[in-house]
């Protein structure tokens, strides 16, 4: 396919226009894509690059293409004229598109195939300065709810890490298109005793229309970690949503880190203890300590922390490293909650990325409350 | 029964802490507790007067609301060693006796709303708490409200008992008179600096460099400098890095420097691949990790650098001299 040149923003969405349209057509036309690569997705990615610094030294670095065990692709960075858009190319024929005019979230833009640029995104949030954002169940949920009309959802929930011969649950994948009855379903999911925990949605499918024009609107679908596919006939639809996410994500955040990151100051002469700790509560049956330490904090996926259980009265306490930012704070377990102790550098996103993770891959019964018991998640 | 590790002092002051700071895990509690609105006034302040000597209580907390100040004193001591602990002239507990609200007002620049009246709340372990009683009844001038603090293994419960004197305040002392229970206690201080040259404490701290230190190798970029301090400041927070002695600063940088070194004859691809010691006069590393390859060579060692430090060279390292964290005022 050939690519324009894009030297601005509005340029690249006029370029989108086009392409989204094109691809809803064609989906109405064929009821299937032959393949992916005029959808356009865009990935919502979180940055922790130390203010002043030069983010092209990092693209540079972290934005590479593996395509297999020892084969890498560096992509051509072209700056265009707007100085908050790079265009990346890889030889692989892949062309991203980077806004980064907000200072904690990158929009990621892309027509190219969508294995490919999953995989340089998986690489580039493994890497320490990047990770994606994290939507949680009900962040998911609300979100559908509140800016679009439902269209379906996806569900993940995956119990291999945790299982062994005493304790299995079920892997319980879903996925439900086009239905305008897809709450019905999931409330009736809900009513099954046994799934209800295991409910976790990877995915929410909406849309989102002009309220002035009913002809002008957008299919999206969001996924859990920030990826979003979009068609439809209206870019702007889409360029609202990616605004309302961050704006909401960006609440989540700084909530976090203004009010629980635990730290020691100084105040006229005098040593303080500032923040709180945050409490996830397991609402149904017990947590079993010893099993969730041992399968935590081994430095694997999904979670990637590291540590030390060492056994406290009523529980145990981990000093965790967080793999994935390079990160250090602490984690008390016991059988009906975690308490997380974040220290004063640490991003609030390590706290959503750990609490997205439980609800695919251990239970979705926690909630997280304060010491004054209000819901933060 | 498995019980888990347990420090008097540390969780003396972690569950003042939380008591103050309504912890949830401290409910009903602390929620009581909040209506006096007392304030973390200070910890480990210490005040000194020529007159008086010092007084160094763990937690100081200060109320407007009801103009009342608490200056807790926590201790394993026997209330003989307190009795006689010299430093200046008199016992600690005189020193506490003859503190006055000018004192706290003037020295330890507490104001003066909520020093319409203070107490000196002792809290004291099981073990010892009949001899403070003993000796309180023989010295009825020594006022101080005495509790005991303890885990009852049997009942997997923490206890708080008010079990002589009373506190100013009669609602304050309604609250403690009335006793106080709880399965789970908060974190917010992880080490007791008193005893960081015990094992326990001491790996807990060797622990928390070993992350720093991977921190610092995943955050770092080819040909980035660190130095010891830098990983000490990390671990103790800044804050408390300033509050160490001179001695006990440079004690924690060659521990550091020797654990680098252990670490280096073990686990010798952590030299050629990750970091290397520059030469010089200070302790200091080079990061030679290329950023390409930090996951996986990060993911290879870090287990490996935990488990070493944490089983090996943080039992061997001795940190023996005393902190005085918080200084005088």
């Amino acid at each position: 396919m050939n690519q324009p040149i894009i030297n601005n923003k509005k340029e690249l969405f006029e370029h989108f226009q086009i392409n989204i349209f094109n691809a809803y057509n064609q989906l109405l036309e064929n009821k299937k894509f032959d393949h992916d690569n005029s959808l356009l997705k865009t990935y919502l990615l979180e940055h922790d690059i130390p203010k002043g610094e030069d983010p092209i030294f990092y693209i540079k670095n972290n934005f590479l293409l593996k395509v297999g065990p020892k084969k890498i692709i560096k992509p051509i960075i072209r700056q265009t004229k707007d100085s908050e858009l790079l265009h990346l190319r890889y030889k692989d024929n892949l062309d991203v598109y980077i806004d980064l005019s907000h200072d904690r979230i990158w929009n990621m833009y892309s027509l190219g195939a969508s294995d490919k640029f999953e995989k340089l995104i998986q690489n580039v949030s493994y890497s320490t300065f990047f990770d994606n954002i994290w939507l949680n169940h009900d962040f998911l949920k609300e979100f559908q709810n509140s800016n679009g009309i439902s269209r379906g959802f996806g569900l993940d929930f995956d119990y291999k890490k945790f299982e062994n011969e005493e304790d299995s649950s079920p892997t319980l994948k879903m996925q439900l298109s086009g239905m305008s009855l897809s709450d019905k379903v999931l409330d009736a999911l809900h009513l099954i005793p046994e799934l209800k925990n295991h409910i976790t949605l990877s995915k929410v499918k909406m849309k989102k229309f002009d309220k002035d024009d009913n002809s002008m609107f957008i299919l999206e679908d969001i996924k859990y970690n920030g990826k979003i596919s979009v068609r439809g006939s209206d870019i702007n639809q889409h360029l609202s949503t990616i605004f309302e996410l961050k704006k909401d994500y960006m609440g989540l955040l700084t909530n976090i880190e203004n009010n629980y990151r635990i730290g020691w100051k100084r105040i006229k002469g005098n040593i303080h203890v500032e923040g709180y700790p945050l409490y996830f509560l397991k609402n149904d049956e017990k947590i079993n300590v010893e099993l969730v330490c041992e399968k935590m904090f081994d430095g694997s996926r999904p979670f990637k922390l590291l540590g030390i259980p060492k056994d406290i009265k009523g529980g145990k306490v981990v000093e965790v490293f967080d793999l994935h930012i390079g990160g250090v704070f602490t984690i008390q377990i016991f059988p009906d909650m975690f308490v997380i102790y974040l220290n004063e550098e640490i991003c609030g996103n390590t706290i959503l990325r750990f609490y997205t993770n439980l609800q695919h891959s251990f239970s979705n019964s926690f909630i997280i409350l304060n010491d004054n018991e209000d819901r933060i998640l | 029964m498995k019980t888990g590790y347990y420090d008097f002092n540390l969780s003396v002051l972690n569950f003042l802490i939380g008591l103050q700071k309504g912890s949830l895990l401290l409910k009903p509690y602390s929620k009581e507790f909040k209506n006096f609105d007392y304030s973390i006034f200070s910890l480990e302040q210490k005040i000194t007067s020529s007159e008086l000597g010092d007084i160094k209580p763990e937690v100081i907390f200060n109320s407007n609301k009801i103009n009342n100040t608490l200056l807790f004193e926590s201790t394993e001591a026997k209330v003989e060693i307190k009795a006689e602990e010299k430093q200046g002239k008199k016992s600690q507990l005189e020193r506490y006796k003859n503190t006055k609200k000018e004192n706290l007002s003037d020295i330890g620049l507490i104001p003066k709303v909520s020093l319409k009246s203070f107490d000196i709340p002792f809290i004291v372990t099981p073990l010892n708490i009949e001899g403070y009683i003993d000796f309180f009844k023989k010295n009825i001038e020594y006022k101080f409200p005495t509790l005991v603090f303890y885990f009852d293994d049997e009942k997997n419960k923490y206890f708080v008992e008010l079990k002589h004197n009373k506190f100013s305040v009669a609602e304050v002392n309604n609250f403690f008179e009335k006793g106080i229970s709880f399965g789970r206690l908060n974190m917010f201080i992880k080490y007791d600096f008193s005893k960081i040259s015990e094992p326990e404490e001491k790996i807990k701290i060797f622990n928390h460099l070993a992350l720093q230190l991977l921190k610092v190798l995943y955050k770092s970029k080819k040909g980035d400098v660190f130095t010891a301090e830098q990983l000490s400041k990390a671990t103790f927070s800044d804050t408390l890095w300033d509050g160490l002695s001179v001695e006990m600063k440079t004690s924690i940088k060659r521990n550091i420097a020797k654990m680098i070194a252990e670490l280096f004859i073990t686990i010798p691809d952590l030299q050629k691949h990750c970091f290397y010691k520059e030469h010089g006069n200070s302790i200091q590393y080079k990061i030679i990790l290329e950023d390409v390859n930090r996951e996986i060579t990060m993911r290879k060692y870090s287990k490996k650098m935990l488990d070493f430090i944490n089983a090996t060279i943080a039992p061997k390292l001795q940190i023996q001299l005393e902190l005085d964290l918080f200084g005088s005022v």
